[in-house]
């Protein structure tokens, strides 16, 4: 199974950055998505399906916080898990993140093996929640064996 | 773990630099080596903090050689490909990469300050002479050249100040 990542960030280059590393962290990916903030990630998702969204925080025109309020009050899309990579290592702003339903909270610097497990995470919760919100319960095969990473 | 606001923003800058750039920087006194004051630099990367005290730049302050290195790193690239456009964006996340993670240590609750977006300048006729000696100036060597770093408006960050006194 291959995954359709989005990335959000204002400079290019840390976007082709993002992409590099997600690409050497092992983790299948069906196709990137870009956006130079959050602004032009919903539009972008208005004719697309990501599967995860890799934001960064502090952008102009909107934030990666704004962004991630904006899709959890959006019916088709509050399923979508947003990981946030920031420099703001601070525990208050992990917080506010975690209120506002990010699904998790990359530090820069930050290596694949992090993006890797990180995303990895997100996926497996998000795939368990839909399956909870949306099907009876299976009554074979669990998360691990549907999630063919 | 860090005494001093020096050891912890030294330990910050090996910590940004190894992992995000693939370049190994030591201070001028751990590397045995001293700058040469007649060395251009070539580019300089700032980026605001506004604390409760001041509000001022963080300053880094490259060589040439050192400043493609770190870009070239970065984006995995051949030298032969790089621009300018993108070695100025990648020297402006080591900037917010470098401060950012200085702070989230300095100020876990984000009280302390906050920090603009960098900027990256192209310097004419400055030379490494002109910001060493500098009291809050400490000089990077690597393979690849030097670094050098004002921080002194990190010294302003309340927290810290309460803190460690």
């Amino acid at each position: 199974m291959a995954f359709n990542i989005m990335i959000v960030d204002d400079s290019e280059t840390m976007r082709t950055v993002v992409k590099k590393v997600v690409s050497m962290s092992g983790v299948a990916v069906g196709e990137f998505l870009e956006a130079a903030n959050g602004r032009e990630a919903l539009e972008v998702l208005e004719g697309a399906w990501v599967d995860v969204i890799l934001s960064d925080i502090n952008m102009p025109e909107m934030s990666g916080i704004e962004l991630l309020r904006k899709i959890k009050q959006n019916e088709v899309l509050r399923h979508v898990p947003v990981i946030l990579i920031t420099t703001e290592a601070s525990q208050a702003r992990m917080d506010e993140a975690a209120s506002c339903g990010a699904a998790g909270y990359i530090k820069k610097p930050f290596v694949p093996e992090t993006i890797k497990a990180v995303l990895l995470d997100a996926l497996e919760k998000a795939y368990a929640q839909r399956m909870q919100e949306e099907a009876p319960p299976a009554e074979s095969g669990g998360v691990e064996e549907n999630l063919d990473f | 773990m860090a005494e001093t606001l020096q050891q912890l923003l030294c330990q910050t800058v090996a910590e940004v630099y190894e992992t995000m750039f693939f370049t190994y920087l030591e201070t001028a006194e751990e590397s045995g080596y001293t700058p040469d004051p007649a060395q251009v630099v070539f580019l300089e990367a700032a980026i605001g903090l506004h604390t409760k005290a001041k509000t001022g730049e963080v300053h880094f302050y490259y060589s040439e050689a050192l400043a493609r290195h770190i870009a070239t790193n970065f984006l995995g690239i051949d030298a032969s490909q790089q621009d300018d456009s993108r070695m100025r964006d990648t020297l402006g996340e080591a900037a917010n990469m470098t401060v950012g993670s200085l702070l989230g240590k300095l100020d876990p609750q984000a009280v302390c300050g906050t920090l603009t977006m960098p900027e990256v300048r192209q310097l004419s006729g400055r030379t490494m002479g002109d910001f060493l000696g500098q009291p809050d100036t400490i000089a990077f060597h690597s393979d690849f050249g030097w670094l050098l770093m004002d921080y002194g408006v990190v010294k302003t960050c309340s927290k810290y100040q309460e803190e460690r006194g």
